[in-house]
């Protein structure tokens, strides 16, 4: 290490302090060519290189003697270029420019406001769902065609009848249901909102619809609960489950959803008309069937 | 050696699109460090398609002006340089196609552009004092170099020529990253106090060269 290399290194070289300042700064800047000066520091000498036209000058006399000595420089651009582009840019009016990485956010922040109101309409949707009463009966998830009524003839145990699920079970196969449905829900949504106008406005469809649809309801027995102000067991109403939220569509239809009910059946599964032991139901490929 | 490379494009990439932010946000300060950083690059790409020194400056300036115009749409997926190149080429290829001139028809690579030999097309058609200018600021940057201490002149030669970052400087040297940093600064102000005296009066000669 030569002597003149050693006093440089110890900070000895300037004499004030302001030439140790600006020593200081000029390490910086050498450093920040190489891309080795700490983030903060960096965006810290940028904007003093934005506004010190030597340190600037320096920045580029420094740029250069890189370019040479990697052979980068065949042609030697005219000094006042750099000038020139300035005033250009200067003079040129030019709209407020946006960070592209606020477009970005942006951009993924309308996508999760989007994502987040179709799962807002989607639990909203499935809290619509009319009230259960505590003597619902068992939930009667999905026939596939409506029952006509009056339904007084006595069902076959086909695959119209209900089959026994656990109310947990229930519970749980309803919600899956009730999301796997949005996407459905929402391409209807119009559709169905006019339906609901159309309903409101013709009361006669309203007042059909509750009728197909407790008569389709299966029966059962009305349920007992204690009163909390008296004390007593008092009966509780049936109410026809599920009920249609549209009036053309039936309560029992293949996608009605439901919820599970808290009343223990005590595991039997209901089935509101069994067929009586002993008879012979008819069936349809049976030829000796009486005529409808 | 690919990483060194890749160690120091990663720096060089990280400093530009830091620069790039500041222009994205309004600061048109920051625009004019890139173009001190590039113009000179960029004159010797168009150097390749435009054969008169003052087209070459008029293409540079307007290559310029369509980055600036043009930069909120860079998203930093590539090097500012490998963009800015892009920019160069179509300018120029445009300028020839004006001037009812046949642009080449293969594009130089961004790597054979950077090479020294890049600018010989417009060498051959660059006035005497020009050339004469380019070759006393090559001899006088080797010069400076060469009468550096070897401390100094190892690490300004691992830095700039080969690449190496401080921490493989210091290992390769043996010391600490300090005195590395410090020995290529003190290096970049020798050759700087050489350089000095022929940027002051460039402006003056090349007046005269026109």
């Amino acid at each position: 290490m030569t002597p003149n290399e050693h006093d440089i290194d110890n900070g000895k070289r300037s004499a004030t302090p302001a030439d140790k300042v600006l020593d200081h700064t000029r390490l910086q800047l050498s450093a920040l060519i190489d891309g080795a000066l700490p983030l903060d520091e960096a965006r810290f000498l940028l904007r003093r290189l934005e506004h010190d036209t030597e340190l600037r000058e320096c920045w580029e006399r420094w740029q250069l003697c890189g370019d040479v000595l990697r052979g980068r420089v065949g042609v030697y651009a005219h000094e006042g270029l750099a000038a020139k582009v300035a005033g250009a840019i200067a003079a040129e009016p030019m709209a407020p420019l946006q960070p592209v990485a606020r477009q970005r956010w942006l951009r993924w922040g309308s996508g999760a406001a989007l994502a987040a109101s179709v799962a807002m309409i989607a639990l909203f949707l499935t809290r619509q769902s009319p009230e259960v009463g505590p003597a619902a009966g068992l939930p009667a998830p999905v026939a596939s065609t409506p029952v006509p009524a009056p339904a007084q003839r006595p069902a076959t145990p086909t695959a119209a009848t209900p089959a026994p699920v656990a109310p947990g079970r229930t519970a749980e196969v309803a919600s899956a249901l009730a999301v796997a449905d949005v996407p459905r829900r929402l391409a209807t949504r119009r559709s169905r909102g006019q339906s609901q106008r159309a309903a409101l406005r013709s009361p006669r469809t309203v007042v059909e619809a509750p009728v197909a649809v407790a008569a389709a309801t299966p029966f059962v027995a009305p349920a007992t609960a204690v009163d909390p102000f008296s004390g007593q067991h008092v009966r509780l109403p049936n109410r026809p489950w599920p009920r249609a939220l549209l009036p053309s569509a039936p309560a029992n239809g293949a996608f009605t959803v439901d919820y599970g009910s808290r009343v223990d059946l005590g595991a039997r599964p209901l089935s509101p008309f069994p067929p009586r032991p002993g008879q012979r139901l008819p069936q349809a490929s049976d030829p000796d069937a009486p005529p409808q | 050696m690919a990483e060194v490379e890749s160690s120091q494009v990663s720096q060089e990439r990280e400093l530009d699109h830091e620069l790039v932010r500041r222009v994205q946000q309004g600061d048109s300060r920051a625009f004019d460090l890139l173009v001190r950083k590039y113009q000179h690059r960029i004159v010797g790409l168009i150097g390749r398609y435009v054969a008169d020194w003052s087209e070459c400056q008029d293409v540079a300036q307007e290559t310029f002006l369509r980055a600036y115009r043009a930069i909120r749409n860079f998203r930093g997926d590539a090097q500012f340089y490998t963009w800015l190149h892009r920019i160069a080429v179509n300018t120029a290829k445009n300028h020839l196609v004006s001037h009812n001139r046949r642009p080449p028809t293969d594009d130089i690579d961004i790597d054979d552009a950077e090479q020294f030999a890049s600018g010989m097309r417009l060498r051959d058609n660059d006035t005497p004092e020009r050339e004469l200018m380019r070759q006393q600021l090559e001899q006088t940057v080797m010069r400076a170099v060469e009468a550096l201490p070897e401390e100094l002149r190892v690490a300004i030669t691992l830095r700039e020529v080969d690449g190496l970052s401080y921490e493989e400087i210091a290992t390769r040297m043996d010391c600490p990253i300090g005195t590395v940093r410090s020995r290529i600064f003190r290096a970049r102000e020798a050759i700087d106090l050489e350089m000095r005296p022929l940027t002051d009066s460039s402006d003056t000669t090349t007046e005269r060269a026109k």
